[in-house]
């Protein structure tokens, strides 16, 4: 048995740019990893994830259906459905892989150049990838059911979607770096879901709501990030809530929290 | 070369500070075999994954010029559900090692047969040691790292291991990690000792032991 040609001694990790070649092999690798593994074993499990918020948008059409309550905007349930449920779903999936990257991926770290943050990039990069082919899907979805999809302000809605992700970035990276320190933060992680699916807007508008629970709802970012999107989506809406200082600001802050909670991590696991 | 310098590692256990590393500096050679002793709780794991990279320290940099190896025979990072050969491409991905010769190499070492395209969770301890092993001699590096070398598989197979960590020690540096001072004396030329945070380095294996010896009989 023959060992593998070793004539050509690897480059030591002494140099920036081969220190960024072996991190980007990581990421690429971890990838491919999260890939295979993420619903069960093989690749199909990757795309059949990738149809699951359409249970979701299919769950909220047949609650509302069976409420027999109209769409409080526009004339097409399911639409007004989709710009709650999407941003919901971009920031569902963003805020629970990210959450859950040290807690899976954690005996990655001892082998020796993997870093978090080779494990955090590789999620967040295969975030955004499923994200974007997530908001393909549904849109194509209704638009062969025969819905009407003219997006009011394009640019404005695609940069809420954004925003869904990004907060879903911030909200992971933070409770998943706390949860390296306390895991009951993960246990929270798991049930500001199902929390925020109520509190968010997905099935109502802000406006319609007591003044008390509308002004508190206001610095619920992802409440934000849906009545923008239905602003940019519907372009006869006119809203009292949507306010973009609040909205950038605050993901920014919770983006900063969980950028510095990273690096701690390292410290802890 | 790794360069250690001004290296401190301290932990807070039960709300008191313990003190593994304590300003420690030293240069380790990749030509050279380091035998690591020190008591039950000194921190030796630790200054292995201090030295691998995989543990950040308290304060102090550690310089590596070189490639470090995880610990030898580690299975811990094989994915269950991922099979024995799409963990050890996964691998090879990661250190830039030909996929197709690691996984060849590996499949003829570790003797797993058809297993090695079954998932991970399905094999028994001795088969993940075996894949384990071979994953770590298929792969080449500049520093191998051992935290308590383990005998895999039987009388055979273990001398299949020895031969190959011989052919990969001629070739690179070892910092071993045990506490069996025979072990340690026919795999090290040198030696450290780790006691109360300090870190000791004796050019020859024999005083490294004596040094312990003297330590634990105190």
């Amino acid at each position: 048995m023959t060992a593998p040609d070793t004539s050509n001694p690897r480059p030591a990790l002494d140099g920036w740019s081969t220190a960024s070649a072996m991190h980007a092999r990581v990421v690429g690798a971890v990838i491919m990893r999260d890939l295979q593994t993420r619903f069960g074993t093989g690749y199909l499990g990757f795309l059949l994830g990738l149809i699951m918020p359409l249970g979701h948008l299919t769950i909220a059409i047949v609650v509302t259906t069976l409420l027999g309550r109209p769409a409080p905007l526009g004339t097409d349930g399911p639409v007004f459905l989709m710009t709650g449920v999407l941003p919901f779903i971009l920031w569902l999936y963003g805020h629970r892989q990210i959450m859950l990257t040290l807690l899976q991926n954690r005996p990655l770290l001892y082998f020796p150049g993997v870093d978090v943050f080779d494990l955090f990039s590789a999620r967040m990069i295969l975030e955004i990838t499923s994200g974007t082919l997530v908001v393909v899907i549904v849109l194509a979805t209704l638009a062969i059911l025969g819905h009407d999809l003219t997006v009011g302000d394009w640019p404005a809605f695609l940069y809420g979607l954004i925003l869904s992700w990004l907060l879903g970035v911030a909200t992971g990276l933070i409770f998943g770096g706390l949860g390296t320190m306390w895991s009951a933060t993960i246990i929270a992680g798991n049930i500001i879901g199902p929390l925020l699916w109520v509190t968010s807007g997905v099935l109502f508008l802000p406006d319609g709501l007591p003044d008390k629970i509308r002004d508190a709802l206001a610095y619920n970012p992802l409440c934000q990030i849906i009545d923008g999107v239905r602003v940019a989506y519907f372009s006869e809406y006119s809203s009292s809530f949507y306010n973009p200082l609040i909205l950038n600001t605050s993901i920014l802050i919770l983006l900063s929290i969980g950028m510095v909670l990273v690096p701690m991590t390292r410290r802890v696991i | 070369m790794i360069v250690i310098d001004r290296l401190t590692k301290t932990y807070w256990t039960h709300f008191r500070r313990k003190v593994v590393l304590s300003n420690v500096s030293v240069n380790l050679d990749p030509k050279l075999s380091y035998g690591l002793l020190g008591q039950n709780g000194a921190g030796k794991s630790t200054f292995l994954k201090l030295i691998a990279g995989t543990e950040a320290p308290t304060s102090g940099r550690i310089h590596r010029s070189v490639r470090m190896s995880w610990p030898l025979g580690f299975a811990g990072g094989f994915h269950p559900l991922m099979t024995g050969r799409e963990n050890v491409r996964f691998l090879a991905r990661v250190y830039d090692a030909d996929i197709a010769e690691v996984t060849d190499f590996v499949e003829d070492f570790s003797e797993l047969g058809r297993d090695l395209d079954m998932p991970v969770k399905t094999y028994s301890s001795g088969m993940t040691s075996r894949l384990a092993f071979a994953v770590s001699m298929a792969i080449e590096f500049d520093f191998y790292l051992v935290d308590e070398i383990t005998a895999v598989g039987d009388s055979r197979f273990q001398l299949k291991c020895a031969r190959a960590f011989a052919e990969r020690r001629a070739r690179a540096g070892l910092i071993m990690a045990s506490h069996s001072t025979g072990t340690i004396k026919d795999y090290c030329g040198a030696g450290m000792v780790l006691q109360k945070g300090r870190l000791m380095v004796f050019e020859d294996i024999n005083d490294a032991i004596e040094v312990h010896r003297q330590a634990m009989e105190a």
